[in-house]
């Protein structure tokens, strides 16, 4: 039973890392990971600010999912549901950071301020809701989001100087390369994951 | 003919070309990959859009910017999304496709990185006036793209337009999935970028 229920949430996890994966597998997120390629500076904390945004922010959408009966409200008020519970989420972090942080605060409220509000963790939060139950499976989703995001990035950041150097086509510079390389390796996880999503 | 700008000048058609949001800084790729691969999808997902993108930054034109910047993105962010639900209640129906059907990509429209960004780092700077049709342009430009791909997209994946369909027998129904979007919104970026250098040569 115990294994059972370790073996589904690690699976859940799992879902949401490859076959669900935010950027390969909907596209979602790929503006704040041509962030985090951008420099080795910023690469892990970026990853990391997501990958805690995802985590908490899918426990956050839990608690949101009950209070609020999102699945039965009109859909013109679910935005504004979840961007009130992300800047809940938010303030609480950059507080939170305040204390813990003390004087690598002002150093790294930046990678706060990146992570809060974009599609990535958006995404998750809205998916977590639509596919998860339990508490502890909106949790691992929201691990599994985050840990694909960061997958996601580190396979942009090993080409990222690739795309943008000299030696490649100067009309394909950039983004047309990232894009386009986004697709191919999005090929791949639509192959792995066999299937369309519902909204196609 | 369109007027190109030079590096540091401003001018109408960059929004539109040189720095078209979706072809030049890959912004919103992912609704334009997933959600608008017919005519119809991109022609409602672009009416929200530009409408709630419009109200919202020529509103948030006039935030303060004395207060925290923490607090000014959750100002812009609320106030889009706050902009959404009469948008929502306007346009339902209306358009070909139910809004609801937008699903994750709703979000984006109010929490996406292009409201904050443009607010943040580029309407600011310019006059009322201008920031105003700055932010025309780069809708506009947003706009084109996505209708131009999603017909594309539609036409090879299906046979047809607007849902009717054509008789093609020779179609290409993968063109429909988001990996297919990625990889033509690059090829269209790409040929965008050439072509509006050759016009800033001749011009």
């Amino acid at each position: 039973m115990l294994l059972g229920n370790i073996a589904s949430l690690m699976l859940t996890a799992f879902t949401a890392a490859f076959t669900e994966n935010m950027v390969f597998s909907h596209g979602i997120g790929t503006n704040t990971i041509l962030a985090a390629a951008k420099s080795q500076k910023n690469f892990w904390g970026i990853c990391l600010g997501v990958l805690y945004m995802s985590t908490v922010g899918s426990v956050a959408a839990w608690a949101m999912a009950r209070v609020t009966d999102i699945g039965n409200i009109y859909p013109a008020y679910v935005p504004l549901c979840y961007v009130l519970t992300i800047s809940i989420v938010y303030v609480l972090t950059l507080v939170l950071a305040m204390v813990i942080l003390r004087e690598r605060f002002s150093t790294m409220k930046k990678y706060i301020h990146i992570s809060a509000f974009n599609a990535a963790v958006m995404g998750t939060m809205y998916l977590s809701v639509s596919e998860c139950t339990t508490l502890s499976d909106f949790l691992f989703f929201g691990i599994g989001s985050g840990v694909g995001f960061c997958m996601a990035a580190l396979m942009l950041f090993a080409v990222y100087e690739r795309l943008f150097s000299k030696e490649t086509p100067a009309a394909f510079r950039g983004v047309p390369a990232v894009l386009i390389y986004f697709g191919i390796i999005a090929m791949a996880f639509y192959g792995i994951a066999g299937y369309s999503p519902s909204y196609l | 003919m369109i007027v190109l700008s030079g590096k540091n000048e401003w001018s109408f058609a960059d929004g539109i070309l040189r720095k078209n949001p979706l072809l030049f800084s890959g912004m919103l790729a992912a609704p334009a990959a997933v959600f608008c691969n017919t005519v119809y999808h991109a022609l409602s997902y672009a009416a929200v859009f530009s409408a709630v993108t419009i109200i919202t930054l020529f509103a948030a034109k006039f935030v303060p910017r004395r207060l925290a910047y923490a607090l000014r993105i959750i100002l812009y962010t609320v106030l889009a999304a706050a902009v959404y639900i009469p948008i929502y209640m306007l346009l339902d129906g209306i358009l070909p496709v139910k809004l609801s059907s937008f699903g994750v990509f709703s979000l984006l429209i109010v929490s996406g990185s292009f409201i904050v960004s443009a607010s943040e780092l580029r309407f600011f700077r310019l006059s009322t006036g201008k920031a105003f049709l700055d932010i025309i342009s780069h809708v506009l430009g947003f706009d084109i793209a996505v209708i131009i791909l999603g017909g594309f997209r539609e036409l090879l994946s299906t046979g047809g337009l607007f849902g009717n369909l054509y008789g093609i027998s020779v179609t290409l129904p993968r063109l429909s999935s988001p990996f297919a979007g990625f990889i033509l919104i690059g090829l269209f970026a790409a040929a965008v970028r050439v072509i509006t250098r050759k016009t800033t040569a001749k011009d």
